[in-house]
């Protein structure tokens, strides 16, 4: 099995911007299954964890079942099926099912090559690309940190709270007791940030975040975009 | 002939709001080779001190004399910040990259960016002298307290300051890993500021003490 860990990102994100691209832009269904099965090949032949990958897939697809339960019935043409006052049309049906392949494969390839891959070499193979300024990248890693310091501070404010007896009912106590919770949340986060800044400034921080490790570029990275770019050619050539 | 004066606080006032100043007229200095104790009740103001030092607070009043200038702005504080290092009494606030190592690759990295090399010689260096082979690649945020405060403190000699700044370095750790911060201290320090409410610690280590009182 390919481990996707050891090829560098940067070749990861080219590979997931062409392959987005490509599927985006096809409209023959031919293309799109094609490629929705090659989504799958690479899912039997890349390491992953099929239980986490799975759950993803299905959450990610609730945005699909809305689809399912709309555009069919609203696309004028073709009628092949009425239920009651709705009628599902040829053309609504193949449209749906487009939609759904191709938004499918695209979340099936991204998933499992950004897979092991943490935050600070995404930013950083990101950054390679000059795709987004520096500032703006720093930022992303900052609010994804974050995000997470900032749930932990809500579960002990809420814990706090529980301590103490709070019971949350409909009543203008519980409504005081979460407008406290969240300001008390926007305060210490706000602390928390001044001291964090404050903490990079003492150790040289001058607006740029040095990466430790950089990336090297090697024959097998090569040879996996090479591949790649060969089989999406060969899906529009066939 | 007189020590060297590294650090030298005349005359400081210094309040969050005009009406409400709590250190008032406080002077301090550190010579060189000199490791002196901050000690004081919660609230006297001895983290304000050090955050004044590092010009992380700007004072109301008073002079920062530091390597023998007077601080000011905020890029004279720039090489302040080269050459002194602060431990957070937080780890928490101190830590923020990914892993480990890259942590304490953070600081030299800002510093010596165009010298790769040197800067992983001395970040191994680092990991070898805290003894921090195993947790080198684990998430910061996957650390105990403890290993936290080793770390934080690792990423500050990292930087090889000529002065450290410590806020309760021992606060809330076990006797194992308060025994490893002494040791280091011992060790690796010469010129220090230690904050604590630990009379022994300071004791311990410290050649002069200040008591802060409210």
């Amino acid at each position: 099995m390919l481990k996707i860990k050891d090829i560098d990102p940067r070749i990861k994100i080219i590979l997931i911007i062409i392959f987005s691209f490509s599927i985006g832009f096809s409209q023959n269904i031919k293309i799109i299954l094609y490629f929705f099965i090659f989504s799958l090949i690479m899912l039997i032949i890349i390491k992953t964890d099929y239980k986490k990958f799975f759950k993803k897939i299905f959450g990610l697809n609730t945005f699909i079942i809305l689809l399912w339960l709309i555009l069919p019935f609203s696309i004028k043409g073709e009628k092949i099926l009425k239920i009651y006052f709705f009628t599902i049309t040829k053309e609504g049906l193949i449209e749906t099912i487009k939609i759904s392949l191709k938004y499918n494969s695209i979340i099936i390839i991204t998933i499992l090559l950004l897979q092991e891959l943490n935050i600070m070499h995404l930013i950083h193979s990101i950054r390679h690309f000059y795709i987004i300024p520096d500032k703006i990248s720093v930022l992303i890693y900052f609010y994804y940190r974050y995000l997470a310091e900032t749930e932990n501070e809500l579960k002990r404010l809420l814990n706090a709270v529980k301590i103490r007896g709070f019971i949350p009912s409909t009543n203008l106590h519980t409504y005081k007791t979460y407008a406290n919770l969240i300001t008390h949340l926007f305060i210490r986060s706000y602390e928390r940030s001044q001291n964090v800044y404050n903490a990079m400034l003492c150790r040289g921080f001058n607006g740029k975040i040095w990466i430790w490790e950089h990336f090297a570029l090697h024959k097998k990275d090569l040879f996996f975009l090479v591949v790649n770019i060969f089989i999406i050619c060969i899906i529009f050539i066939i | 002939m007189d020590a060297e004066k590294i650090i030298c606080l005349k005359n400081i006032f210094f309040g969050f709001k005009a009406n409400n100043i709590f250190i008032r007229n406080f002077d301090l200095e550190l010579l060189k080779n000199e490791k002196l104790g901050l000690i004081g009740h919660t609230g006297s103001g001895k983290t304000t001190i050090l955050h004044i030092i590092m010009g992380l607070l700007k004072p109301i009043q008073g002079e920062v004399i530091i390597f023998e200038k007077k601080r000011k702005t905020e890029d004279d504080f720039l090489e302040v910040r080269q050459k002194i290092g602060l431990l957070f009494q937080n780890s928490d606030e101190q830590l923020f990259c990914p892993s480990v190592i890259e942590d304490i690759a953070f600081g030299p990295l800002n510093l010596h960016y165009n010298n790769r090399e040197y800067v992983k010689r001395k970040v191994n260096e680092i990991i070898k002298k805290f003894d921090l082979e195993e947790l080198k690649n684990r998430y910061v945020t996957d650390l105990s307290y403890g290993e936290k405060k080793i770390v934080a403190l690792a990423g500050i000699f990292a930087m090889e300051p000529e002065v450290l700044l410590l806020d309760e370095p021992t606060n809330g750790l076990d006797k194992e890993h308060t025994k490893k911060i002494i040791e280091l201290i011992k060790k690796e320090v010469k010129t220090c500021i230690i904050v604590s409410h630990n009379q022994e610690f300071i004791n311990e280590l410290c050649n002069r003490k200040i008591v802060l009182n409210n």
